[in-house]
């Protein structure tokens, strides 16, 4: 018998480079507690379409049987669900490790308890801003930093994994530096699974809106907040070193990402999905198997090509572009559209990186 | 370890097979020590399927002695080792 970490086991899986769905994002619910600027979930909530308690464990029960190993539950606010409890000590019975993506403020006691006595893998809890007028006006919930304070310093005690995030918007461009401080100050350093990361895209509605794009920092407020911490910039640094990486594939082909391989979404209403943007190459598991989509739906994207003269088929920069059909598809309406701010933040990569720009 | 004893296994460990790889996965552990997974080769994941309860150590050994081309020195020596070590981290009781 040999003892492994959970991160070795995954990359050896990773490696492998096979089709196998090795770890799922399971959004129970678009709903939320809170009522984030930037929120890509706001808008697409279909009343009394959720799936049941009972419809998820017949669904968890699915994925098990496939192999799945590893699990997010997400949202909206996943722990907005009364049932939420009963789900997640139903897929922890069954040996799933688990994430929770969550905005914190809705952990009570109770299940603070229970998740102590039964932890996840990790708790990814979003903290936005370090004062109560930056974060309430992400929020827009009057006492959320209060309470998201007090949970926080409530996790801390426990001693439960906590990974605090934030993510990079107008509002707290001078805040990302002191959220990182005050978790290091919480939660120590140099720990995986106890720590801070912070997420500089925001991305559009996925209703179409655009307005959480207006929230974004511009490529030289990123290189600000980047800078704001010395680690931070060193770690950005380090990732500008590398060689542009290659794009694997023709450049005719549409899709480049290969997380679809060993990755999956479902949505709250029992949509299996390969991206938690895009609803093409999708099933309903309420109808369809989870085997049927995964191994015989998914691999189709493999097919599509570009049927544009799209100038982002040719760019030097794609591989190191936030550009992908889904995240052009939400935010122009053509998944081919180049995206102008994407654009603008390969270029201030590239810029970094000291690459001359072919184009 | 007795040849007639007989070994159960714990209720607060899972096992998965994924991707034809044997796994035990502690579901009740603290934050510290949930980042390990403990993975087994091809008898040590026939010897953890045979225990039950009900067989005797001396059953599990010639079922393995049977299915594997192996010596009963090999197997006496794999079960000792595996048993060592499922009972450290409470597997079995």
């Amino acid at each position: 018998m040999k003892e492994i970490s959970e991160d070795h086991f995954f990359l050896r899986m990773y490696n492998k480079k096979e089709h196998y769905p090795l770890t799922g994002q399971i959004e129970l619910t678009c709903k939320c507690n809170l009522n984030c600027v930037h929120c890509y979930c706001k808008g697409s909530e279909e009343k009394n379409k959720e799936l049941t308690t009972k419809e998820w464990k017949k669904i968890i029960d699915e994925i098990y049987k496939e192999g799945c190993l590893q699990l997010t539950f997400s949202g909206g606010e996943p722990l907005v669900r009364d049932d939420f409890l009963d789900i997640y000590s139903y897929a922890k019975a069954k040996g799933f490790l688990i994430t929770i993506f969550t905005n914190g403020c809705l952990l009570t006691k109770e299940i603070i308890d229970c998740l102590k006595k039964s932890p996840p893998l990790s708790i990814e809890l979003t903290l936005n801003g370090i004062s109560e007028a930056v974060y309430e006006s992400i929020t827009q919930v009057k006492g959320s930093f209060k309470r998201v304070m007090f949970v926080i310093r409530e996790l801390a005690t426990k001693n439960l994994p906590l990974i605090l995030k934030s993510n990079c918007l107008k509002q707290n461009k001078n805040e990302t530096g002191r959220i990182k401080a005050f978790t290091e100050e919480l939660l120590g350093k140099g720990h995986k699974r106890w720590r801070f990361k912070y997420d500089p895209m925001i991305y559009a509605g996925r209703n179409g809106d655009t307005t959480p794009c207006s929230y974004r920092l511009s490529s030289e407020e990123l290189l600000e907040t980047r800078k704001s911490d010395p680690e931070i910039w060193e770690e950005y640094e380090g990732r500008l070193c590398g060689e542009f990486p290659e794009l694997g594939r023709g450049k005719e082909f549409l899709y480049r990402c290969n997380a679809w391989l060993t990755q999956f979404f479902i949505n709250p209403y029992g949509r299996l999905k390969f991206c938690e943007f895009s609803d093409k190459f999708s099933v309903d598991l309420k109808s369809q198997s989870f085997r049927d989509g995964f191994y015989n739906l998914f691999p189709q994207l493999l097919n599509e090509k570009f049927k544009t003269d799209s100038r982002c088929k040719d760019c030097s920069l794609r591989s190191i572009c936030y550009h992908c059909p889904a995240r052009a598809f939400l935010e122009t309406g053509d998944e081919e559209a180049p995206v102008p701010y994407f654009c603008e933040l390969a270029k201030a990569t590239a810029e970094q990186m000291n690459v001359k720009l072919l184009r | 370890m007795e040849n007639s004893e007989l070994l159960r296994k714990s209720k607060d460990m899972v096992t998965r097979v994924i991707e034809n790889e044997t796994i035990l996965l502690p579901i009740y552990k603290t934050s510290e020590e949930i980042n390990c997974i403990y993975s087994l080769n091809k008898v040590a994941s026939r010897i953890w399927e045979l225990i039950d309860g009900k067989r005797a150590l001396s059953e599990i050994k010639k079922k393995v002695l049977k299915e594997f081309d192996t010596t009963p020195e090999e197997v006496d020596k794999e079960m000792t080792k595996l048993l060592k070590d499922l009972k450290e981290i409470k597997a079995i009781v």
